[in-house]
């Protein structure tokens, strides 16, 4: 139990310092959605406000960057590294580093989204969810699908490079196909065809559904099994082929 | 040393990656207290050996034993009981000596006291910086140092000198030595035929994954019948020569 709380610690310490993993988690979610709130204030979401719809929105891309920055490159950094073999040679095991990295995880998800509801609050007197259970819910689901495909990337990638190249490359589609940004019916009809093929799509929904109460009701379903699909799968595909060291 | 302890038995140990024998039926007995030296060529299977002995691979057949517990059973009490170096530094980007030194000893239940570690090692004025900044001779260091710290009975490193300077190879030297002194095994491999010679009870020489021969460095290089040879001579004759 002592190993978990150090060996969480450190990952948590060491997360602070690297600026990548800050950027995409602090800033770049926080800056976008003041701009976009500067900009689109006051407009209409098919029944949402700006910030029903937004709040949720940016979350959900804290929710990716996290996932394949914070934790899926960083893994690939410290294996290439040698760090988990090193690890292996002592008694710590390697559920505890899985721990420690998942709550590494939720700890960056959950602070970032608190960053965004502070700035929603004192900065544009939003008004914040009364559903937050549900959010919460929504959250942590959404959170576990991503991981689970961060775990893919670093299967996938066996050099920081490629791992870095897949997170850039799907770091498109997930902020302007997903409804994150854009609204999809904004989308020429192409795009929003291929809306349907990016997972991050499903996340926005379901926070949205979390953020505005929607989550137990039939318009949630859809999306939620989208996503327990992707779960399953991802965290099988990701136990079978995914290695601590080579 | 009178009489010999087995500390490691390895029994026929084979390793392959794809088509390539990477150790292929290697036995060795490490006795309690020596200096063990393996030496090879790269890609000769040293690494793997190692790597082997120190619980970090599976061999795909043959038996590993270390103090008496066979690895593939008793892995956790084994590495209880062993300190390991490898040849790259494998920490984090971000950490810091202090930082690394706390972290490794929370993870054993036995552990050496930190200061007495950061004072032979000569560590104390780089506690509080990045090991990823220090120079290599230094990173080596806080390699050994966490190899150190749970008081382990076997170090095992895995080219501790490679790419130092003089100045740097020599003081690691005074270190493991000093470890020694206490009787603990130390098991290492090397690319310095001097190194070896002069630090090593016995050296082990490896060939495309197969233990050429295994003695004291005096009785491998008398077996080259010529006066004034060096181990040089016998890791030319041995290691590469057919």
């Amino acid at each position: 139990m002592q190993a978990i709380l150090n060996h969480t610690k450190m990952e948590l310490k060491l997360f602070f310092r690297e600026i990548i993993a800050l950027m995409f988690t602090f800033v770049v979610p926080a800056v976008s959605f003041i701009v976009f709130a500067l900009m689109f204030n006051g407009s209409n979401y098919g029944g949402l406000d700006y910030f029903q719809a937004y709040i949720p929105s940016m979350i959900g891309i804290i929710i990716f960057t996290t996932s394949f920055f914070s934790m899926g490159l960083q893994i690939v950094i410290d294996r290439e590294k040698g760090v988990y073999k090193r690890l292996k040679g002592t008694p710590i095991n390697e559920s505890v580093i899985f721990t420690a990295t998942i709550v590494k995880g939720f700890f960056a998800i959950f602070v970032g989204a608190i960053e965004i509801l502070l700035i929603a609050k004192f900065a544009f007197s939003a008004e914040l969810t009364s559903h937050l259970f549900d959010f919460i819910v929504a959250l942590t689901f959404c959170s576990m699908t991503f991981f689970a495909l961060g775990f893919i990337v670093c299967s996938v990638a066996k050099r920081m490079q490629t791992a870095l190249g897949i997170a850039l490359i799907a770091m498109y589609p997930m902020m302007f196909l997903s409804g994150a940004t854009i609204p999809i019916e904004t989308l020429p009809g192409v795009l929003q065809n291929l809306s349907v093929i990016v997972p991050l799509t499903y996340v926005v929904n379901v926070l949205r559904d979390g953020w505005n109460g929607t989550l137990f009701t039939g318009d949630a379903l859809v999306d939620i099994a989208v996503l327990a699909v992707i779960l399953v799968v991802a965290a099988f595909i990701g136990m079978k082929s995914f290695k601590w060291s080579d | 040393m009178n009489q010999k302890q087995r500390v490691i038995e390895l029994y026929d140990i084979r390793k392959s990656y794809g088509n390539v024998k990477a150790v292929d039926g290697i036995s060795i007995e490490v006795y309690k207290g020596e200096v063990l030296g393996i030496i090879g060529a790269n890609g000769a299977g040293k690494t793997t050996t190692l790597e082997m002995m120190m619980g970090l691979r599976k061999p795909d057949s043959g038996s590993v034993r270390v103090l008496g517990m066979d690895i593939t059973k008793q892995t956790n009490e084994i590495k209880q009981k062993i300190g390991i170096q490898l040849q790259q530094t494998a920490l984090y980007d971000r950490i810091k000596v202090k930082e690394a030194l706390e972290l490794f000893s929370s993870y054993y239940s036995k552990t050496r006291d930190i200061n007495e570690i950061i004072e032979t090692l000569g560590l104390r004025p780089y506690l509080n910086k990045y090991v990823k900044n220090l120079s290599g001779g230094w990173q080596q260091r806080t390699s050994l140092a966490l190899a150190l710290i749970n008081d382990p009975e076997i170090i095992f490193i895995d080219e501790p000198t490679t790419g130092l300077d003089p100045q740097a190879r020599l003081e690691l030297w005074g270190c493991i030595n000093k470890f020694r002194a206490e009787g603990k095994t130390i098991i290492l491999t090397t690319h310095y035929m001097d190194e070896a010679q002069r630090h090593c009870d016995r050296i082990g020489i490896i060939k495309q994954g197969k233990l050429v021969s295994i003695d004291q460095p005096k009785n491998l290089i008398a077996t080259l019948g010529v006066h004034d040879a060096s181990m040089e001579d016998v890791y030319l004759k041995y290691a590469v020569g057919n």
